[in-house]
């Protein structure tokens, strides 16, 4: 079932027609040329473990993209270990796993646990592919904040992840005067 | 700012380098407090800047530098830009998966950044994440550039010394170049020269630059190949400069133009502050309607500041 991953979404609009409005170039208004803090979201795209089908997760990557957010593309064949260290030094607000070949229960797990070791569960994570029904409920009990499935529009993922509300700016200043 | 965060970030630890990071390319005010703090601790890193056309290979060669400087026992930092979209305000950061042999090692800190906006082929935040990798302990930082054309050579003035990376074939623009990008580097390097075409391009480089203070490399990032070569001409360059006094003319250029910037990037805060938002953009309104000229319409808001 290669083909048709959810991630896989061909005609996604704001990809493939792109309306006028996204042909804008954005120009610094003085205010925020003049020292303005610009926080912008920060996240991790990856794909986990052995699976090479990564046409979706690139597609992913360009829709967050798009949507105005900054994304490290980390690739295929992932390990767990490689993802959280990366997540850490890069500092990001979430991370997106990719995942087709059915090991997401152990491997997802992994990521959290890591995460979790490094007292940095506050990097929400959320995944997509090929995930059974059942499995979803408990992914989510464990921790990953949601999962994407086959048909899931890119809107929509793109809606999940500007909803994640960035604690990491919250944790890094919190201990400050 | 607390200074236990000052503290972690001179003992190393990631998770507090990895968030003042944030703030320095948020631009947040508050980062300042701590590099006055850290800035002490700085001063002891090699910093080596990597410009270059867009897939000439340059996150590869740095990643084969790294794992080579890692055999040598050195700690390494990487700063790596990536072009933020012009339409969007988004950006891909790719260049760290060119770098999956260090993803887990502690000794190497990779940070992608995006430019947002500014020009030069890296960010405003540069020089700061430059000193905060310094203060934290890296004893070689890489600064890697988005790929660049012929004049975007803001990375001169930001490191110690220059690795220009071209690939075979270029040979024909080589001349164009002598201007440019070439003009900034202590070290060519042909990358990519497992590919046909590879020895012309080296002969060329080095007939046309022959009388040039600067060490032309060969290197094939992929085969592993000349990497070793590359680190060592650059720690010759290096142990040179500090010889030759090449290295403190350096620092004095790199610390006058850190100065500078951030005079000017203080004064023009505070007289755009009095200026205002919309006095600014009534401007721009009547220029783009042609009922003014941007020159006039300067004069008019330097007035407003008594200038």
């Amino acid at each position: 079932m290669g083909g048709v991953g959810i991630l896989q979404y061909p005609n996604t609009p704001s990809l493939h027609n792109p309306s006028e409005k996204r042909r804008v170039i954005k120009t610094r208004s003085m205010k925020t040329a003049t020292g303005k803090p610009a926080r912008k979201l920060r996240v991790l795209i990856a794909k986990v473990g052995l699976d090479g089908h990564d046409r979706g997760v690139k597609i992913v990557a360009r829709g967050l993209r798009d949507a105005g957010m900054e994304v490290i593309y980390l690739g295929i064949h992932n390990t767990p270990e490689e993802i959280a260290s990366s997540a850490l030094q890069e500092d990001v607000d979430a991370i997106g796993l990719s995942i087709h070949s059915a090991a997401h229960m152990t491997l997802f797990g992994e990521v959290l646990a890591l995460l979790k070791k490094n007292k940095a569960r506050d990097i929400a994570v959320f995944g997509g592919g090929i995930i059974p029904q059942e499995d979803i409920r408990s992914l989510k009990k464990m921790g990953i904040k949601e999962i994407f499935t086959p048909g899931a529009p890119l809107e929509e993922i793109v809606k999940f992840v500007k909803s994640i509300k960035s604690t990491r700016r919250k944790a890094r200043t919190g201990n400050s005067a | 700012m607390t200074n236990n965060l000052i503290k972690q970030i001179l003992k190393g630890d990631a998770r507090a380098v990895a968030s003042l990071m944030s703030l320095i390319e948020d631009g947040d005010p508050k980062v300042k407090a701590v590099l006055k703090a850290i800035y002490p601790h700085t001063g002891r890193a090699h910093v080596i800047g990597v410009t270059g056309a867009a897939g000439t290979g340059k996150s590869s060669l740095i990643d084969r530098m790294t794992a080579e400087y890692r055999r040598r026992r050195k700690t390494v930092g990487i700063l790596a830009f990536d072009p933020t979209s012009l339409f969007s305000t988004g950006a891909v950061l790719g260049d760290r998966i060119r770098m999956r042999d260090h993803f887990v090692d502690d000794g190497v800190f990779i940070r992608s950044f995006a430019t947002r906006g500014s020009s030069g082929g890296v960010s405003a935040a540069v020089r700061e994440g430059i000193h905060l990798f310094d203060a934290a302990g890296k004893e070689v930082i890489f600064v890697e550039t988005i790929g660049v054309g012929q004049d975007q050579l803001e990375i001169a003035a930001l490191a110690h010394m220059v690795v220009v990376v071209l690939t075979p074939q270029m040979g024909d623009e080589v001349q164009g170049m002598k201007a440019g990008l070439a003009e900034i580097a202590d070290i060519l390097v042909v990358n990519k020269a497992d590919l046909s075409g590879a020895d012309e391009t080296l002969q060329q480089l080095k007939a046309s630059f022959a009388d040039e203070d600067f060490h032309i490399v060969a290197t094939s990032a992929i085969k592993d190949q000349g990497i070793d070569s590359l680190v060592a001409c650059i720690e010759t360059h290096w142990s040179e400069s500090l010889d030759n006094g090449k290295y403190q003319r350096r620092r004095l250029s790199l610390c006058r133009q850190e100065l500078l910037s951030l005079l000017r990037e203080k004064v023009f805060a505070k007289l755009a502050k009095k200026i205002g938002d919309d006095s600014f953009e009534t401007q721009v309104k009547l220029i783009a309607e042609r009922q003014k000229d941007p020159y006039s319409a300067v004069d008019k808001l330097a007035k407003l500041i008594g200038i």
